[in-house]
């Protein structure tokens, strides 16, 4: 099993109070696997995507990603655990507004030791891949919210990572747009062999997906699509 | 809705206690150093004032010799023979008290019978001292409560006082009470008869001066009648002239303090500007949902106001502690500069009600600005961070082409020809407005110029932080102008500091030729004393190792202007040891030499406006003299004036044989140590001597300087405080905003370490950015305050000394100051759990 939850909980701190948010949360998602999280708002689907992505920490519980239990982590093999094996997309795109195109696509090549020509080859052949070659070196306040999702894309596909997990990708986008952002996110991870999870309130992604998780009540409700 | 805003606005602050705490104290610090200066200064000016008026009483003139005092003979003749009766001889001398060794006294000796039109402390009819007692038996004293308190002395008790160069015991005749108002000054002030004053002071047969209350016909008639070498002065212009003195001092300091708040009001300016910035989602709320730019307007400037009104009464208190370190700062400055004694005094409840409205006016001005900003937000949905940036760098041009005007401005102010220090200080803080200006502008080009080292170095992190910096033109250009500002405020007073000093040092090493100094001990007059009579010089003469001797008589003469210093010398063997800055030296010299000139000090030149080749007249024995003035010399020991003399000319137009200062060269090849050792027992033997070598003396020279300018250090550091706080407050409220970006960063994976060093890195680079700007603008303010400030102030010229250094020590302060800056939020962002910092507006 890839990425493994086990009577994972979380609670946040509400007031001096606990204010439970996950309650014995048991997942299994295998290599490859597209699973989609749904569930009202504030149910707690970026919770979960933020513990397996070792943002967050689970109240009581273990992750375990290939195997690893993500508990027995600092926060520094935390943080090399997603440079090397995760990839991100957020709602608001999340690109670095002082770097260009091409040098956030670079960022996570750099932080993993790929530099040079090979990795700006890479970078070239993403940005081709999400139809943004000729926005290279354009900052990303210069682009539409469609092109700065799909370079957000490209930046958690770029160093070749095991799981991508987004969160609510298309929830800043127009409906044609979101079309085509899940389509490219959903084409490139296939192709890769890349795990995909994702929160979204989509019902076109619902319907690409592999699996699909509801979240109520702080319990994971299981489905199939 | 205005109210809500405003409520949500005081919420905001109070969830970021950080922020709200620098803020508060920018203003306070800002308030506290312009009120503690303010206090101190005032708290001396009317310890002046009121000393020079128990001194000075109801006199309107005074009688003086050109000699320094007055044959006693004369004011019996002034009685008699021209019916002045308003008229009381005084003796007026420096006395030292074993007792109290931490201060200096002044002994006021005066005839009681004569004093009721003059003053009323030492009069028949003031409360019940004997004043029978006080004048029947010698070695009597009258001594204020707050004297006799300290002393813990009372009526027929004793005590030890140091006048004339002796040690004598006096016996207290009386205690006066003194109004609460001149308690403390009065407290330095010891009253004696007549008779007895001059038997302590060894002033047998003389007196210091008469005063009068003189109408304007028995004015005019006295001074007809008086001998050549009597002066009549107005008493206003004596009791003033060290007022008057220490006044360019003062602004100088009221001037330093202006410039801490000035940094403080840029500061205060900054921390508003962010507050707006963080808050600019909340503003484009509520402005969607109807609030009016006037509103919007009014409720920003309130809350300011708010801020300012709290930070300002913390910098009230804080200004008051300060005020009473300063005080003694200030004294002592001035007693180093002037050889003036003086006592604080409680200074005046206007000093705060001056810093509160300050400190609110200054917060308001720097309000302005954020509030207009804040009422010109747009309604949320057409703002975007990218269009604030956008319009930041719209706005560059048409702050450089202001800058530009206001340092043409400027620089029109410093050139213009007046000796006016607030002028001068005008165009100091127009070329400080020009930079503010003008750092925004430069900020971008200097980032972008370090932006290629940085990559190189850092690789894509160094590159994301020179664009970081960069990219956020409307925060990092108003905290580089900040820290920038204050690095070349502190660097350019350091160099002014550096070059004075070295200045000094050359002024020293020219003027300090003899190889041995031999003085009078102070409190001993020139007269009092056998140890500089001719035999003893002959006697200096000829002990082994003298090559030769120069023989000097310093001496103060009385002016309608105040009194006028007169070094008269007889050279040694390396000459006069003068450095002319105005009129051809050799020719200075040689006229010197000839005893038909005098060479003035620059202070003198610049204060009465004398030129060389001009007449200068001088009260001489036998009336007033006029001399061509050769030359005009550097000389940095008063900043009154003094003129230089051969010897000779002024031994025959004052008949004043005496000497002050001799000189002694070493032989080339002579044993320094023999010599040094005989001048010890020439000295010793005398018992009125005091013995120094050259290095000595330069030695305590430069004590005295740098302690004169501990006062501006202190200055210079608070202003430097200040813009540390300011500083701190502006990169904390930065690098907080990045906190979703740093997050990001984060989830992409940068370990804790790389995320701390990114951010240090980029508070560090906006430090280096401010340092490499402050190093011209440091320069230029140094310049303005060596050839500027300086020569109006105190009349001295100087050369501007720029070490490398020097602006080094700036670049690396700014560097240091934003780097210490970056700590915490470097730390805090690190650690700060992610999903929080992702989650993060």
């Amino acid at each position: 099993m890839q990425i493994a939850l086990r009577q994972v909980s979380k609670s946040y701190d509400a007031a001096g109070r606990g204010l439970p948010v996950l309650d014995g949360v048991d997942i299994d998602i295998v290599q490859g696997e597209f699973v989609v999280l749904v569930g009202r708002s504030g149910s707690g689907k970026s919770t979960l995507l933020n513990l397996i992505g070792a943002i967050d920490v689970p109240t009581a519980g273990e992750i375990f990603i290939d195997g690893v239990a993500c508990g027995a982590l600092d926060e520094q093999a935390r943080a090399l655990l997603r440079r090397r094996q995760l990839g991100f997309v957020f709602q608001f795109f999340n690109l670095i507004p002082t770097l260009t195109v091409a040098e956030n696509l670079l960022l996570p090549l750099e932080l993993n030791g790929r530099t040079g020509a090979a990795a700006s080859a890479r970078v070239s052949d993403m940005l081709a891949e999400v139809g943004l070659a000729d926005r290279a070196d354009r900052f990303p306040d210069e682009l539409s919210g469609g092109e700065q999702q799909r370079v957000a894309i490209a930046r958690a596909i770029v160093h070749e990572p095991r799981i991508v997990l987004a969160d609510e990708p298309t929830g800043n986008l127009d409906l044609e747009t979101a079309h085509d952002v899940i389509g490219l996110l959903d084409r490139l991870c296939r192709d890769a062999g890349v795990t995909l999870v994702m929160a979204t309130h989509s019902r076109e992604v619902i319907g690409l997906a592999d699996r699909v998780l509801t979240i109520r009540a702080g319990r994971v409700i299981e489905a199939r699509p | 809705m205005s109210r809500l805003f405003a409520r949500a606005g005081r919420r905001f602050l109070l969830r970021h206690p950080g922020q709200l705490g620098l803020a508060l104290v920018g203003i306070a610090l800002g308030v506290a150093v312009v009120v503690g200066v303010d206090l101190a200064n005032d708290s001396a000016r009317r310890g002046f004032e009121l000393s020079a008026a128990l001194v000075t009483g109801r006199a309107t003139h005074q009688l003086v010799g050109v000699s320094g005092t007055l044959p006693d003979a004369m004011y019996a003749r002034l009685r008699r023979e021209l019916g002045i009766h308003r008229a009381a001889p005084v003796i007026e001398a420096p006395v030292r008290l074993p007792a109290a060794p931490d201060r200096a006294f002044t002994l006021l000796g005066v005839d009681p019978l004569a004093e009721a039109p003059l003053r009323d402390e030492v009069t028949p009819g003031a409360g019940e001292l004997d004043l029978v007692r006080l004048q029947t038996v010698p070695g009597t004293v009258i001594l204020p409560q707050p004297l006799a308190d300290r002393l813990g002395a009372k009526i027929g008790s004793h005590f030890e006082l140091v006048a004339g160069g002796r040690e004598q015991r006096v016996e207290v005749a009386g205690v006066i009470e003194v109004d609460r108002a001149r308690r403390e000054v009065a407290g330095a002030i010891l009253f004696a008869d007549i008779a007895t004053a001059q038997e302590l002071t060894g002033m047998i047969g003389r007196i210091t001066r008469i005063d009068l209350v003189l109408s304007p016909a028995e004015a005019a008639l006295l001074e007809s009648v008086a001998p050549p070498d009597v002066l009549l002065l107005p008493a206003e212009s004596q009791g003033q002239a060290i007022v008057e003195m220490t006044r360019a001092f003062r602004i100088n300091l009221t001037a330093l303090s202006f410039l801490a708040l000035v940094v403080g009001t840029f500061l205060i300016y900054a921390t508003l500007s962010f507050l707006a910035v963080r808050r600019r989602q909340t503003i484009g709320t509520v402005r969607a949902l109807g609030i009016t730019r006037r509103q919007l307007f009014g409720v920003t400037l309130a809350e300011a106001l708010a801020l300012g009104a709290v930070g300002t009464a913390m910098g009230l208190l804080l200004g008051h502690l300060l005020g009473s370190g300063l005080t003694s700062l200030v004294l002592r400055t001035i007693e180093d500069l002037y050889y003036a004694q003086s006592t604080a005094v409680r200074p005046g409840v206007s000093i705060y009600i001056k810093g509160a409205l300050l400190g609110l006016g200054a917060t308001l001005i720097a309000a302005l600005a954020p509030a207009l900003a804040a009422a010109r937000t747009p309604p949320r949905a057409l703002q975007s961070r990218a269009a604030l940036e956008r319009g930041t760098r719209q706005r560059l041009p048409t702050l450089a082409i202001g800058g530009a005007v206001v340092a043409a401005g400027a620089t029109a102010i410093l050139m213009v020809d007046t000796q006016s220090l607030i002028v001068a200080f005008a165009g100091l803080f127009g070329v400080v407005a020009a930079a503010a200006l003008l750092i925004p502008a430069l900020t971008p080009w200097v980032i972008r110029v370090l932006q290629a080292p940085a990559a190189w170095i850092g690789g894509l992190p160094g590159r994301l932080t020179a664009r970081a910096a960069a990219a956020s033109l409307s925060r990092t250009g108003v905290a580089v102008t900040a820290l920038a500002l204050a690095t070349a405020t502190v660097m350019g007073i350091g160099l002014m500091i550096a070059s004075f000093r070295g200045n000094v040092a050359d002024w020293l090493d020219q003027t300090l030729q003899a190889d041995f100094h031999l003085r009078l001990a102070p409190g001993v007059a020139d007269g009092d004393s056998d140890a500089l009579r001719p035999d003893a010089i002959a006697t200096l003469r000829g002990l082994p190792g003298v090559a030769g001797l120069s023989l000097a008589r310093w001496s103060r003469i009385p002016t309608a202007d105040g009194w006028l210093q007169i070094r008269a010398i007889e050279p040694g063997p390396d000459g006069w040891g003068l450095r002319i800055v105005d009129g051809d030296p050799d020719a200075a010299r040689t006229s010197l030499q000839s005893g038909d000139a005098v060479v003035i000090s620059e202070s003198l030149a610049r204060r009465r406006e004398i030129a060389v080749g001009d007449s200068f007249v001088l009260p001489a024995a036998s009336g007033p003299i006029g001399f061509e003035v050769a030359g005009v010399f550097r000389d940095y020991s008063s900043d009154r004036g003094a003129v230089v003399m051969r010897l000779g000319a002024y031994r025959h137009h004052w008949q004043d044989e005496n000497l002050s200062r001799v000189g002694v060269y070493l032989a080339p090849g002579a044993d320094a140590g023999a010599l040094r050792r005989a001048l010890d027992r020439f000295a010793a033997d005398s018992g009125h001597l005091n013995l120094a070598a050259r290095a000595e003396l330069r030695a305590t020279a430069m004590r005295i300087f740098d302690r004169t300018f501990t006062i501006t250090e202190v200055l210079r550091w608070l202003a430097g405080l200040v813009a540390f706080f300011g500083i701190l407050s502006s990169l904390l409220a930065l690098e907080l905003e990045r906190t979703r970006e740093v997050g990001v960063l984060r989830a992409i994976g940068f370990v804790p370490a790389q995320i701390r060093t990114l951010v240090i890195a980029q508070t560090s680079l906006l430090g280096l950015v401010a340092g490499l700007i402050a190093m011209p603008l440091g320069v230029v303010l140094a310049g303005v305050l060596v050839y500027v400030v300086n020569e109006r102030a105190f009349g001295w010229s100087m050369d501007l000394a720029v070490s490398p250094a020097g602006l080094a020590a700036g670049v690396v302060m700014a560097l240091g100051a934003a780097l210490a800056a970056g700590m915490a939020p470097a730390w805090r962002l690190a650690r700060m759990p992610l999903a929080a910092a992702l989650r993060e507006e």
